[in-house]
């Protein structure tokens, strides 16, 4: 194939079907383009990528006026995060300057779904949402919902600067975000493996958590009690080790999210770990769950099935996908 | 045919694939090294990591004149907290900011008061009110919670005035 026509093919986005029989190739990259589905997106993956990407984007928005509201009731950075470890965001805290960085976010984000511009509208974009968030939690507690949508966000902005072609960026950004997740979650579980080792999963240390997060609740609500699940546990040291265990090695297998093969079942995994840690301590990964139901389950092959099983009513309605693509030059 | 010749495209995708994932891994790794863990949205995930250890959380309740007037105790059980409970969440006010600024309550300074001031900037300025911070700890018999008052909120002027309460070592005891 000519250099010229290999190009051609790049810019447009039709990268050729890899084969992963071929015996010449690094065991590494054959992998790397086995797993981010290289040469091979189908309507259902254009289908997934504008859903996650809303997702992302309308999430960047939500908080950016949300952390915004709130960073004007702060007096002075108390505990600096981030990059306001390296630089003085005192001029942003108790300030209505918080709200016009949240203008900035949203008129980024809105930027990133038009074609032309979402390659100078992302990387801004994920940098003011950082300055934001340092700044909504300048008072010591670090939340943790929104990391997996920064990096998702981040990935889009990698994809948009470094991948050739269209459909190269959306199997990028969807690619290295379930790279990034999996790995997040064996960083966890290695976090909590190195703080306590194997005595992490001691029924006792839930007790613990679930009277802090009942006191949570009365402190919200003014009332609180516990859930049946919480009675249940807080009964049985068996049977809270068990749950806390099982969580710990549904972390530990965080990076079966990079395998096509394992990544259904991962996920559905991991989405009961949510569930598990709302219904037992109150606290809800939302924007996590989200996030994991849109990269992680099988919904290309889902669509392709419905597309061969309605050929007609199926192709129609996802013919606008071919149309006009995010990220496209 | 190998991938390097027939399939150029692919090579290149998975070769610049895996030279970016590199490259944000190492950036990853540096900036939670030297910045305590986290550089959003880059994290060690460490927020159930330290289990057993005892925490403290803040509860506010709603004091009547007479009860703010008279002396506090050092600490309170539980079930023998003084006043009416304060939910927190229908004025606004972070219950995770609110424990941030109490579990530091013994190096407080004047930004730190103030930033409690402004956090009950929304609450009605009806009653005094009484700021605690629990603590929850693991002990033979199960968990024990203690109460201790950090500050006493008046409003004054239509301002809250922040009244700090002489902290007690009752906690680790």
């Amino acid at each position: 194939m000519g250099e010229l026509e290999s190009r051609r093919r790049e810019s447009s986005g039709a990268v050729p079907e890899y084969t992963a029989s071929d015996p010449a190739a690094h065991p590494l990259r054959r992998a790397v383009a086995r797993w981010f589905r290289f040469g091979r997106e189908t309507a259902g993956d254009r289908l997934r990528f504008r859903v996650f990407e809303l997702f992302l984007l309308s999430h960047a928005v939500y908080w950016a006026w949300d952390w915004g509201s709130f960073i004007r009731r702060i007096p002075a950075v108390v505990v600096p995060q981030g990059i306001a470890r390296d630089i003085d965001l005192s001029f942003l805290v108790g300030s209505p300057l918080a709200l016009v960085n949240a203008a900035c976010i949203t008129a980024c984000a809105v930027g990133a779904l038009s074609a032309q511009r979402s390659r100078w509208c992302l990387p801004p974009l994920v940098v003011l949402l950082h300055v934001q968030y340092v700044a909504r939690h300048c008072l010591g507690k670090v939340a943790h919902g929104s990391q997996y949508v920064g990096l998702g966000l981040l990935c889009l902005a990698l994809a948009a600067w470094y991948m050739p072609g269209p459909s190269a960026r959306r199997q990028f950004a969807l690619g290295a975000t379930q790279f990034f997740m999996g790995g997040g979650y064996v960083l966890a579980a290695a976090s909590k493996l190195a703080a306590r080792g194997l005595a992490w999963p001691d029924g006792r240390h839930l007790w613990l958590w679930i009277g802090e997060k009942n006191l949570d609740q009365l402190s919200e609500l003014g009332h609180a009690a516990p859930n049946a699940l919480q009675r249940l546990v807080l009964g049985h040291w068996w049977l809270a080790t068990a749950v806390l265990a099982a969580g710990l090695v549904i972390e530990l297998c965080g990076f079966l999210l990079w395998f096509p093969a394992t990544r259904t079942a991962i996920t559905l995994a991991l989405i009961g770990l949510h569930v598990g840690v709302f219904y037992s301590m109150g606290i809800l990964f939302g924007s996590y769950i989200g996030q994991l139901v849109i990269i992680g389950l099988p919904w290309p092959a889902l669509i392709e099935r419905a597309q061969r099983a309605w050929p007609r009513r199926g192709g129609a309605s996802l013919g606008w996908l071919d149309r006009r693509v995010p990220g496209e030059r | 045919m190998s991938l390097e010749s027939a399939e150029p495209g692919v090579s290149v995708l998975a070769r610049r694939t895996l030279r970016v994932l590199g490259v944000v891994a190492i950036v990853y790794a540096a900036t939670i090294a030297t910045h305590g863990g986290e550089f959003w949205p880059f994290s060690s995930y460490s927020m159930f990591a330290r289990a057993g250890r005892p925490w403290q959380r803040a509860l506010v309740r709603v004091l009547d004149e007479a009860t703010a007037g008279s002396a506090l105790a050092d600490a309170y059980a539980p079930e023998a907290l003084p006043g009416t409970p304060l939910a927190l969440a229908p004025l606004g006010i972070p219950q995770n900011d609110l424990s941030s600024l109490l579990q530091r309550a013994e190096v407080w300074g004047d930004t730190e008061r103030e930033a409690l001031a402004r956090l009950f900037g929304t609450a009605p300025c009806r009653a005094p009110l009484l700021v605690l911070r629990v603590s929850g700890a693991i002990e033979a018999e199960g968990v024990r919670q203690r109460a201790v008052p950090v500050a006493v909120l008046r409003c004054e002027g239509g301002r809250v005035q922040v009244q700090p309460q002489r902290l007690a070592s009752v906690e680790a005891s």
